[in-house]
């Protein structure tokens, strides 16, 4: 008996002494990097986190990091601990960090937008408005940065403005179809989409696996060019009904167009990458995508293939015209409304120094558009050259629609949009209820 | 030794760190996704009190009936693919012809080892409508008319995904069973033998019987394995085109994450808790009626 009462003594012992032990060992640790940290401190340098998809290696991003980078170089003092994110996964990664409260010192926002709002509304982020005293308006016009004021409030700067669709055409194949010039009119656009056809040619390739392309480039345009650009707005207000004649011609324009074959049949099974290489090894007459897509295009494009670039055609009767373009303002960082005097004063020399005009011309030099008033840079690529005089005409940029609807009526058009270009898929009429239903939600 | 049997409490202390982190990261977001499926709620706002509104409207939801029938699709093809095909490779492997060729033991069992991602983008490109292996091949013999927009046909492609499923995971049902086979005496083998009991007379009266509860629990691993089915389909289709692929695990995610929906995303996750128990307890019933 008493041999057992000492055995359980010396258990406990034991098992005590190595709590002692372990939680020892943790201990003196945590000492040592504090005084570490605290020898640091002496440098004062500000690290700030920050949650981007850009990435060095990326065609789209790869300069704003490099911006970054340079930044960081220019200012020893200031860190900038950055995360990056998958563009795909990025707006997943955002909403759930935002409504956990987690946001990082500084956050890219991709766009502006319902997203963006919402977050910005919750009261996450800091208002910059005592520091927009950098950027005067004759340098960056307040009508092009408006996407990032959100009721009165400015949160951030675009670093590029992008449209929503360009049609990226193969001169040589149009040329042998017997069209020289780019048809004006969806009428005669549909007769080329047709006469390709039978010619046994993929008219358009389009890598809407994600669902997102034929939403910003076919269905905003058509909407503005029938409808203008106010029909989104009349139906949130619920003037209109996406069940309505205007909205349903949009549908019907879409399905007719897949009817006839106007896409390469595996359109939503493959991404963009896959849709650019096909039309750029010659199976497709025309690839319409974002003026983002000029990039992959000018990079991987063969010497001797001809690029031409289009505008998305007027249509007769409609509303809207082809000066006007669906399209937004992107690539801002805004701020965590949390941030400390000396982690804002940091972010504000860095905001100064992304949105500078020197950083603006690296932006266009590496192929974008941009909302400042800089000069271009000479030695920037012929191809982005062409492309940005045919977009000279635009003088307007009105809202794409997955940037303003609500997020739960994007996720259902974009199902709805590969319903409709499925064969055996939903009929136009059933995706504007589904819609119409989202939306009442 | 002796000494921790008797005292239990002991055991429950070396315990206590496991339940707290199991209860930490699996109980307690279970239970409060429970919670949030009575809410409408977009992350952002303040939750409404939405009561069993988002039950109701998950079972108008036709969506959420294909994808979970998809599951059911998944879980078939598991079942009745995976287990049979590992099970015939095993007893392949564990014949004499076999015997020596490791070889064959590792080139079955690759699949399972590799990544997902990789296994996805791998068979992405081998069902792709221009270049693709699938199609090439159909082409080359003169079968033009077979070659398919595999992954963009709603009604084939949920089945095409099914075949990468049955390709990845056969490999680890076989080294399940090849394990099980090995403990098979070989005294019971030889009586068998000896009795005249040969070949699919042997293995499917004498060697399936002895390994019954191997089986039984790859059933019920793979019915689980199924139903959790999510990255595979993410990767490849996305759950498109239109729906036509989704799975529970992808529907909850793009109702959660995409449309912002929070509290129907939870509605969803919560039934399928409640319908894979339900698979779980249904299958464990029919095998247990089988065993006797």
């Amino acid at each position: 008996m008493k041999m057992k009462w000492a055995k359980t003594f010396w258990v406990y012992l034991l098992v005590t002494a190595m709590i002692g032990v372990l939680s020892a060992c943790g201990q003196p640790e945590n000492t040592d990097t504090a005084s570490s940290n605290a020898g640091n401190t002496e440098q004062k340098q500000v690290v700030l986190s920050f949650m981007t998809t850009w990435s060095e290696s990326d065609p789209f991003t790869g300069v704003y990091y490099k911006n970054a980078m340079a930044f960081e170089k220019a200012n020893p003092d200031i860190k900038l601990d950055i995360e990056t994110i998958p563009y795909n996964d990025y707006g997943v990664k955002l909403n759930t960090t935002a409504a956990a409260g987690n946001l990082t010192d500084l956050i890219l926002m991709i766009g502006g937008g319902s997203m963006f709002e919402q977050i910005a509304r919750s009261g996450a982020l800091m208002p910059i408005d005592d520091m927009m005293g950098h950027w005067k308006e004759d340098f960056l016009p307040s009508s092009k940065i408006k996407e990032f004021n959100v009721d009165g409030k400015q949160y951030g700067i675009p670093g590029e403005v992008s449209y929503a669709t360009v049609i990226y055409y193969n001169k040589k194949i149009l040329k042998d179809a017997g069209y020289s010039e780019f048809p004006k009119t969806y009428d005669a656009f549909k007769a080329m989409v047709k006469d390709l056809k039978a010619k046994n040619i993929t008219p358009i390739a389009y890598g809407n696996k994600t669902g997102s392309v034929l939403l910003a480039s076919l269905l905003s345009p058509l909407n503005e060019r029938i409808s203008g650009s106010s029909l989104y707005a009349q139906i949130k207000s619920g003037e209109q009904k996406f069940t309505g004649p205007e909205f349903m011609t949009a549908l019907k324009d879409i399905k007719e167009l897949s009817d006839m074959g106007a896409f390469n049949v595996d359109l939503n099974s493959i991404d963009n990458v896959q849709a650019t290489n096909l039309f750029l090894s010659g199976n497709s007459a025309m690839y319409i995508d974002g003026s983002w897509g000029a990039k992959q295009i000018s990079k991987d494009k063969a010497a001797d293939l001809e690029v031409g670039f289009a505008i998305f055609p007027q249509i007769e009767g409609g509303k809207g015209s082809m000066s006007t373009m669906p399209g937004g303002t992107n690539q801002g960082v805004v701020l965590n409304a949390k941030l400390d005097d000396a982690k804002k004063a940091a972010a504000e020399k860095f905001l100064q120094f992304m949105y500078s005009e020197e950083s603006y011309q690296n932006i266009i030099r590496d192929g974008n558009m941009v909302p400042a008033n800089v000069e271009a840079p000479a030695d920037i690529d012929p191809l982005f050259k062409e492309m940005t005089g045919v977009f000279a005409d635009v003088k307007e940029v009105t809202p794409v629609y997955d940037i303003v609807m609500p997020a739960t009526v994007v996720t259902a058009t974009k199902n709805g949009l590969q319903g409709l270009t499925t064969p055996g898929g939903s009929t136009p009429e059933a995706v504007a209820e589904e819609l119409q239903k989202e939306l009442g939600q | 030794m002796q000494m921790f049997l008797r005292h239990k409490w002991i055991i429950a202390a070396g315990l206590i760190p496991a339940v707290v982190i199991y209860t930490m990261f699996s109980i307690y977001p279970i239970l409060s996704s429970v919670y949030y499926s009575f809410f409408k709620w977009d992350g952002f706002s303040p939750k409404q009190w939405h009561g069993l509104q988002n039950y109701i409207n998950l079972i108008e939801d036709g969506v959420f009936w294909q994808s979970i029938r998809n599951n059911l699709y998944f879980v078939l093809f598991s079942v009745l693919g995976e287990i049979p095909l590992g099970l015939y490779l095993a007893i392949m492997l564990n014949g004499k012809l076999f015997r020596k060729g490791g070889i064959f033991r590792t080139v079955f069992f690759m699949p399972v080892v590799i990544s997902t991602i990789v296994v996805s983008l791998i068979w992405n490109m081998f069902y792709n409508y221009q270049f693709g292996l699938v199609n090439t091949a159909l082409r080359a013999v003169g079968l033009d008319h077979w070659a398919q927009n595999w992954l963009g046909n709603p009604a084939l492609a949920i089945f095409v995904l099914c075949i990468v499923v049955v390709w990845q995971y056969t490999g680890l049902y076989m080294v399940i069973f090849l394990a099980a086979l090995q403990n098979v005496p070989s005294e019971v083998l030889e009586a068998a033998e000896l009795d005249g009991a040969v070949g699919i007379k042997r293995t499917w009266h004498i060697v399936v019987p002895i390994i019954a509860d191997t089986i039984f629990a790859a059933v019920v691993l793979c019915i689980s394995g199924a139903l959790r089915a999510f990255d595979l389909i993410y990767i490849m289709t996305n759950g498109g085109p239109s729906h036509s692929t989704e799975v529970g695990a992808t529907y909850m995610f793009t109702q959660t994450f995409s449309s912002m929906k929070y509290g129907y995303g939870s509605a969803i996750s919560t039934a399928i808790i409640i319908i894979s128990f339900g698979l779980i307890v249904l299958s464990q019933f029919i095998l247990r009626t089988l065993k006797r």
